[in-house]
């Protein structure tokens, strides 16, 4: 029955097969790697003959005091992405959309992407020069108006809204592309007959326009939520100081600092194993918040 | 249309016979480096090698240095060179990946990648074979026992000044102000204020500071010598025959004070806990004073000329605190030569290895790797020492002294200044302040010490710019405690014990 259906498909199946190989080599097979999480990894006696340990790395994980706080900076940073960063791209793209003007649609387009491609050491350079005390454009600005300086760089406070700030500024733009596309998509006699019934701009987007990216913005929002911990290790450790840390060290820079400058491979490997295991629980959650709702879902 | 497709077809076959054939060529060239036993057998020795580089620009290639060094040791080397700031986290990397090469040089030989390897039997003990060699016998026993490992030595040290701190200050703004250099603690503060305060570069503007500080890592850049001369220990504290760490000590209370007083009164640079190397404070020509490494002082002279051309770099070395005058001693060392099993398989390439270094002991070696060619990179007029202006030629001696292992034959050439720190070195030595638990081991630094030294450094700071008062920083010592950091207390004073009972 089986073999039957593989032959009646046959040319399918073998056009499928270098997907499928790619997904075994390169994906799946290199997953093996994640068992050094279970075991004292030590390079001179390789993977095979390092001591098996058990759950003693996420012991001292979870028994370790900077584990709260880890979580609490990691998680209330992913907050603050979700919350202040997600929508950004969604109503730039709207906006773009009700642009009739085609030439400068392009142009604005084209400009909001630019920052994606700068590195994270430039935005954070640019961002060092505009806000440091020692001469920095927004210090200086503060002080001509009779204010006084603000140590923008080295607190506690300012620190989660100059790093969200950063990613909007840089992201914005690139988020916009996949929600532009959704847009292209949608039927103009929608828009034609809604006219036609006396509908201003406003009720054409949140009748027309919002519906039809309502599914893009669900499975975005999804795979959003897979990464959810995944803060960056760039940004963040290039913006970490002595004054910040407190709020700062998220799990992406301590995986750095114990992983690699302390060469514990084995406890950043379970640090990151943990990581992407609630990233796995919140997609599957999500996905069925989603279809309990009628959304499609990823899967 | 038949004949190009059957010549792509040839081209592609030949294409992949010169692969297989390279291929074949690589391991045949390795199985016999493996083997040879007998050094001058067959060629010169290949020897592959990481190296950090202090320098923006490398080592070219076809140094003519390079080549000098490698056909007096009948050697053929090939140098990966990484920036220092990263190079203790690449070698990690590199050992996490178990494809070393066939030696490297281990910037923190107690790093916990490095213990660990040592445990696992990774690296050759070369403690045994010193003595059949005529320069690296010579080794100081104390510099070996600080470098060793659980008592046994795994690597050659590469042998620097044991007291190399000291402060290097603007000489020409001391002359501008009609002072004197600083002697004493409260000299240096009187100093520091005037720098601050009395416009030492007369432009008419409040524009410039006392000390210039920068973090190295996560700790400020020049804290541990004004530490020192505070009276305070090296690190560590022997008190009643116990061991005590350095920030449970009253001088470093002492010492937070002072740097907060400065602090305070604007005498440092107010954005020190972002600034990355606080060298370039003073190269701006902003800042009077650095404390570091006097071999810094002909750099940071060269480069705050370029803004200020009369500015003059004095050197002090010598500060007067509670305990008289001490400097805080280095290791003795930078860095130690490592070998490790997994790329040198045999006792024969080992002992060819430990050959280059004994070689790179001699007298001629070491001077050519630290001054270069004598016709090319310096030349000799009548006994006076003129090194080239050709940045070109220059280039080939960059980093010259990472090959060095022993430098007791070096001879001393070079400009005013250098000479000056060279003599101050060895001052130094006489009131130098040693860590006394330099050779000790506790398991729990190696696990957790990084993270734990991040509390105490990030207190520091936040007690200096007043983010937190003594009570809080009682608190981040607490922590310190809790978090492991009694654990280490009681490990290396059992270290210790055991080494007071021998």
């Amino acid at each position: 029955m089986l073999i039957a259906r593989l032959m009646r498909n046959r040319w399918l199946y073998l056009m499928v097969l270098p997907g499928l190989l790619y997904f075994l080599i390169f994906k799946y097979w290199p997953m093996y790697g994640i068992f050094i999480a279970f075991k004292d990894y030590q390079p001179y006696l390789g993977f095979w003959d390092s001591p098996f340990v058990g759950f003693k790395h996420f012991d001292r994980l979870f028994s370790d005091p900077n584990f709260i706080v880890l979580f609490r900076n990691t998680f209330i940073l992913a907050l603050y992405n979700i919350l202040f960063f997600f929508p950004l791209p969604i109503l730039v793209a709207l906006m773009l959309n009700e642009l009739r003007h085609e030439l400068s649609k392009r142009i604005v387009q084209t400009l909001v992407y630019i920052p994606h491609f700068m590195s994270w050491v430039v935005v954070v350079g640019i961002a060092y020069m505009f806000l440091t005390t020692e001469g920095g454009f927004i210090n200086v600005l503060l002080e001509k108006l009779g204010g006084e300086k603000v140590t923008f760089l080295v607190s506690n406070e300012w620190f989660r809204t100059i790093i969200t700030t950063e990613v909007m500024w840089k992201e914005t733009g690139w988020g916009t592309i996949i929600f532009l596309a959704a847009l292209s998509g949608v039927d103009p006699q929608l828009y034609e007959a809604a006219r036609m019934d006396g509908a201003n701009r406003l009720r054409q987007l949140w009748h027309i326009t919002l519906p039809a990216i309502r599914s893009t913005i669900i499975i975005l929002l999804i795979l959003r939520l897979g990464h959810f911990l995944d803060t960056g290790f760039e940004q963040i450790f290039l913006m970490l100081n002595a004054m910040n840390r407190e709020v700062g060290e998220v799990f992406d820079t301590y995986v750095y600092a114990v992983g690699i400058s302390q060469g514990q491979y084995s406890f950043s490997t379970a640090v990151g194993l943990f990581k992407s295991i609630v990233g796995l629980i919140l997609v599957v959650l999500a996905n069925r918040l989603a279809k309990k709702f009628g959304e499609e879902g990823i899967y | 249309m038949v004949r190009t497709k059957r010549k792509r077809m040839m081209n592609a076959g030949a294409l992949l016979l010169t692969f297989t054939l390279a291929l074949t060529a690589c391991g045949e060239n390795n199985q016999g480096n493996q083997s040879s036993g007998n050094p001058g057998e067959e060629g010169p020795l290949q020897l592959t090698m990481m190296l950090p580089t202090y320098s923006p620009e490398q080592m070219p290639k076809d140094s003519a240095v390079l080549k000098q060094l490698e056909a007096n040791t009948n050697t053929k080397l090939t140098v990966s060179w990484v920036p220092s700031t990263t190079y203790t986290d690449k070698l990690s990397a590199t050992v996490a990946s178990g494809e070393l090469p066939k030696t490297f040089v281990a910037l923190e030989p107690k790093a916990s990648y490095i213990v660990n390897g040592v445990r696992s039997g990774m690296f050759w003990e070369i403690g045994p074979y010193l003595q059949d060699y005529p320069n690296l016998s010579k080794m100081s026993e104390i510099v070996l026992n600080n470098v060793s490992i659980d008592g046994k030595v795994y690597g050659l040290y590469r042998q620097r000044d044991l007291a190399r701190f000291g402060l290097m200050m603007r000489q020409d703004w001391l002359t501008n102000l009609g002072l004197q250099p600083p002697k004493t603690i409260d000299e240096l503060y009187t100093v520091l204020k005037a720098f601050t305060t009395d416009d030492p570069d007369q432009n008419g503007k409040p524009d410039t500071i006392g000390l210039a500080i920068g973090m190295q890592g996560n700790n400020i850049a020049g804290f541990k010598d004004i530490l020192v001369y505070m009276g305070g220990p090296n690190e560590w504290e022997l008190k009643d025959g116990k061991l005590v760490p350095a920030h449970m000590t009253g001088a470093y209370m002492e010492t937070l004070r002072f740097y907060k007083r400065l602090y305070d009164e604007q005498m440092i640079n107010q954005d020190f806990a972002i600034v990355q190397d606080g060298r370039s404070v003073m190269q701006k020509g902003q800042a009077g004073l650095w404390i570091d490494n006097m071999l810094d002082a002909k750099n940071i002279e060269e480069n705050t000329k370029k803004v200020v051309p009369d500015a003059k770099i004095g050197l002090i070395n010598r500060i007067s605190g509670p305990l008289g005058e001490r400097t805080r001693a280095g290791a003795g060392y930078l860095g130690m030569y490592m070998i490790p099993k997994t790329s040198v398989k045999t006792e024969g390439e080992l002992k060819q290895i430990l050959t280059y270094f004994d070689q790179v002991s001699e007298k001629d070696n070491q001077n050519l790797m630290k001054y270069g060619i004598e016709g090319k990179q310096y030349t000799l007029d009548s006994g006076n020492y003129l090194p080239t202006e050709d940045p070109k030629v220059k280039a080939e001696i960059t980093d010259g002294n990472q090959f060095m292992i022993l430098q007791d034959q070096v001879v001393n050439y070079g400009t005013e200044l250098e000479k000056q720190t060279t003599q101050l070195f060895q001052d130094n030595a006489t009131i130098a302040v040693p860590n006394p638990a330099a050779p000790f081991i506790s398991n729990t630094e190696i696990e957790k010490g990084k993270e734990l030294s991040k509390i105490i450094a990030d207190a520091t700071v936040k007690f200096i710019m007043g983010s937190i008062d003594e009570a809080g920083w009682q608190q981040a010592v607490e922590q310190w405690q809790q978090s492991g950091g009694s654990k280490i207390v009681e490990e290396i004073n059992a270290e210790y014990a055991k080494l007071a009972a021998q």
